[in-house]
């Protein structure tokens, strides 16, 4: 099936989110046990630690935003403070709980550069899992392997079983997978860096190339400089909430101020 | 190429029982076989990787299994080996496809935790992973059937091929149970321990290596058994008795109830397998 590249045009990418929150149950052990469950139903849910010691976290709270094309989002925010969690319900990963999210365009996330690797297999082969599941054709494919190969520099390391490889050459190939994308919409959680001085040079090159090409943007970091350079908007979260949303370098500003004041 | 995008919307759930989200996640998975099927042989493949002789160490355990089941069981009921080995080998051929897709359900969304949170794919495409993962196994195991029946001379090809549907209409059964079983062993820890001793205990109840015939006097203890009948659609083909027509029925229609239930299950629980991970 060689479908054509479906690329919408700029004005069409759009994501919403519209007064979505998400309640988080925790179970413990013991919430998460049948003979809880039982217990529970026996006694009319009397004795057994008040059978709701389930504990619910609400990790976003009435979050409403509007994304469109062009935007670059910094997300903000002390550890807990719901972005990871937002960026998964934009991935389509944790469904809200109540409220809407809209999302118009291709999504990709990458948030984890391993993902769905075999140590067994080769590098090789792994290309073509990791692309398989990032809903690549076969003909598209064929098309990239070349292009991954070349980029990861790790030639006929491709075709040794990866459990082999060094972190620096697992990383040159997931990054090398990871980013052979051309999404609309690009989610991050935190900026990817690592390995020798070369390939950071290199792989930043990629990233911001990609970054270029994304009609939407959405980054969590800690970074405030990285932040200021990439994204040209920000979104400050706290508590599971929207504290700030607005141009970069007012609410970083904000956020940094609130840093000190504490 | 400008194209009108569809817009994917999440949430703005209306009631807790959320039926077309459930068949759109069903039916992206099967649309997504290139994945599963992928992700399964994969399956296979990791655990065979370093081996000289890799998957066919399955067919390897299965005629040991069935050499050395055969001799004891085969004297211990007086049994004929020319009858009783091909109906052994073809019970457990049976038997290991059920009992290990149920316990691998038990496990299905607990194992695939990184690609549930990473977002982007149907829920239902890690069930079928599973089931394809166990339909290469029974493949590498029908080949010790096919050796058994060369050995002894009698091989009915016709029958043999009915095996096909035979296995498609457990494949449809199984699928059910585990949609259904899947997202309760993610929320409920303990239930997979239960399942697994529960399928240890029903080896013994299922007429796997004794004929059902043997237990006429409990024969309830068999007829009870839907394990049975799942077994029954891939052995009696293999053992050249071709499928009844009493038996495709009632699958068929154990088939269209239990996808029905599933699908309500499934609907009411699919959004919340990813917090109970």
């Amino acid at each position: 099936m060689a479908l054509p590249q479906l690329k919408p045009s700029p004005s069409q990418i759009a994501l919403s989110l519209d007064n979505v929150s998400l309640e988080f149950p925790v179970y413990n052990t013991h919430a998460r046990s049948l003979k809880r469950s039982l217990l529970h139903m026996t006694t009319g849910g009397r004795i057994g630690l008040s059978g709701n010691d389930l504990v619910v976290v609400r990790s976003l709270s009435d979050v409403s935003l509007e994304f469109v094309h062009g935007d670059r989002i910094a997300l903000l925010g002390h550890n807990g403070a719901g972005k990871t969690t937002l960026l998964r319900v934009l991935a389509g990963a944790y469904e809200p709980t109540a409220g809407i999210v809209r999302r118009t365009g291709r999504v990709a996330a990458l948030f984890d550069l391993m993902l769905g690797m075999d140590p067994e297999a080769t590098g090789e082969e792994n290309i073509t899992i990791r692309a398989m599941l990032m809903g690549l054709s076969r003909h598209q494919i064929v098309e990239k392997r070349q292009a991954i190969a070349a980029f990861t520099e790790l030639g006929d390391y491709l075709q040794m079983p990866i459990r082999t490889y060094s972190s620096g050459m697992l990383l040159r190939l997931g990054f090398g997978i990871s980013t052979s994308i051309d999404p609309d919409i690009l989610l991050m959680d935190e900026w990817l860096a690592a390995g020798d001085a070369a390939f950071i040079a290199k792989a930043q090159a990629r990233l911001e190339e990609l970054i270029g090409n994304t009609g939407i943007l959405v980054l969590a970091s800690h970074s405030i400089g990285l932040i200021k350079r990439i994204c040209n908007k920000a979104v400050w979260m706290e508590k599971g909430a929207v504290k700030q949303f607005g141009e970069v370098g007012e609410v970083s500003d904000a956020y940094r101020a609130s840093l000190g004041a504490t | 190429m400008s194209v009108a995008m569809e817009t994917k919307t999440f949430g703005g759930a209306r009631s807790n029982v959320q039926l077309d989200a459930a068949i759109a996640d069903i039916l992206a998975g099967l649309r997504l076989w290139r994945v599963w099927t992928m992700l399964g042989w994969t399956d296979i493949r990791q655990r065979y990787r370093r081996s000289f002789i890799g998957p066919f160490w399955i067919s390897i355990s299965m005629s040991v299994m069935v050499g050395g089941m055969g001799l004891v069981y085969g004297t211990l009921f007086n049994q004929d080996l020319t009858n009783f080995l091909p109906f052994l080998a073809a019970g457990f051929l049976g038997w290991f496809f059920i009992s290990t897709c149920i316990s691998d359900g038990t496990t299905v969304f607990v194992h695939a935790d990184g690609l549930i949170k990473h977002g982007g794919l149907p829920l239902s495409l890690h069930v079928f992973r599973a089931i394809w993962r166990n339909i290469l196994t029974l493949l590498h195991n029908l080949v010790v059937i096919v050796g058994i029946y060369l050995w002894f001379g009698h091989f009915n090809i016709v029958s043999f091929l009915e095996v096909i549907p035979g296995l498609a209409l457990t494949v449809l059964n199984v699928a059910w149970m585990l949609m259904i079983l899947g997202p309760l062993c993610t929320r409920y820890r303990d239930l997979a321990p239960i399942v697994a001793n529960t399928m240890q205990m029903l080896f013994f109840v299922t007429p796997v290596v004794f004929h059902p015939g043997a237990v006429s006097s409990i024969a309830w203890i068999v007829d009870l058994n839907p394990l049975y009948y799942l077994l029954e659609a891939i052995r009696a083909p293999l053992l050249g008795e071709g499928l009844s027509a009493w038996l495709v029925g009632f699958l068929a229609l154990e088939a269209i109830v239990g996808w029905v239930a599933a699908l309500f299950f499934f609907a009411r629980v699919r959004r919340r397998i990813a917090f109970w991970i």
